[in-house]
């Protein structure tokens, strides 16, 4: 077992809680930043980074990509502005790409 | 579509040895990707609940620094947590679900979070920085099923490819040539036989 370090990219308001409790914050201003934080985090030993739902919905391709193919796992979280279901949506791609259907849907 | 193969005992016989293999490897991935499925359906439903909790109590512990923020000044705030008091980071270990290996996370933490001083900073922040940490156990373990559903999703997609390549594909082309073989060597025989009649025919006459 190694330690990894545990990141989180998002806007400040959401970062000062993470930041307090030792996370390691990045403030990223636009997309295009966003991304290749995430990918230098990615191979910088980083085992979780929390990407807030503003900028994953931005990167959607490119945490797949993270999430596939290195050993980080990158979290969707809301941010302060409240949850609007990115997370849940996700899940439930990954439902309908590995049986087919949505099962939960009634349970919704 | 049959295979391109020399009609001859020799292929028959490696094809049957084929086929075999064929048929018991599918039978392995279907079972397979059903437990795949099982575990899958089990995990999903964990983590969706896990989802629902942690995005709450995230909310309300974004409140309470919020809150902290509203009677504090941004700028004592900003120097409070400047340097954070504690370090967290993961030990990460694998775990071997149905052959897919999957990331364990064991969080870990050091050091004391109210590093800061009394004076300036109100009791709100300290309120809201334990309900953070108390929190981040729970992010941790979401962070983990979730990639553990992503990898367990592919991990079915791909069974599923292959199982359906031997149901659709390979085992329907080699029954196929089989039959194809077998028949026509068959018809070789038949042939071989009304030829022999034909002969004695011939040389009885004669």
């Amino acid at each position: 077992m190694s330690t990894f370090k545990i990141g989180m990219i998002g806007d400040y308001e959401t970062s000062i809680g993470f930041k307090a409790a030792g996370i390691d914050t990045y403030i990223a201003k636009v997309p295009a930043e966003a991304k290749a934080m995430l990918l230098a985090l990615a191979k910088e030993g980083y085992g979780i980074v929390f990407v807030t739902e503003e900028i994953a919905s931005l990167l959607e391709d490119t945490i797949d990509q993270v999430n596939r193919d290195t050993e980080c796992a990158v979290l969707i979280i809301p941010s302060v502005k409240g949850s609007k279901g990115l997370g849940k949506e996700r899940i439930k791609k990954s439902v309908e790409r590995a049986v087919g259907i949505d099962i939960f849907k009634s349970s919704q | 579509m049959k295979l391109r193969v020399n009609p001859n005992r020799m292929e028959l016989l490696r094809l049957r040895r084929r086929l075999a293999i064929a048929r018991r490897g599918h039978k392995l991935l279907k079972d397979k990707q059903d437990a795949l499925i099982k575990q899958f359906i089990a995990l999903v439903k964990e983590n969706k609940e896990l989802r629902e909790e942690v995005e709450r109590e995230l909310q309300s512990a974004y409140l309470n620094f919020i809150g902290a923020r509203a009677v504090m000044s941004g700028r004592s705030l900003e120097e409070a947590l400047l340097i954070p008091g504690i370090r967290s980071y993961l030990k990460v270990g694998k775990v071997n679900l149905m052959s897919v290996f999957v990331p364990r996370f064991d969080f870990m933490q050091e050091g004391d979070p109210a590093n800061y001083g009394f004076w300036e900073t109100s009791g709100e922040l300290d309120a809201a920085l334990y309900s953070f940490i108390k929190l981040l156990p729970k992010l941790i373990k979401l962070a983990e099923m979730e990639k553990a559903v992503i990898l367990l999703a592919d991990e079915i997609e791909r069974t599923r490819r292959r199982v359906n390549a031997l149901e659709y594909v390979l085992i329907p082309q080699l029954e196929e040539t089989i039959s194809f073989i077998t028949m026509k060597l068959d018809e070789v025989e038949r042939a071989a036989l009304t030829r022999l009649m034909k002969i004695k025919e011939i040389v009885r006459k004669h």
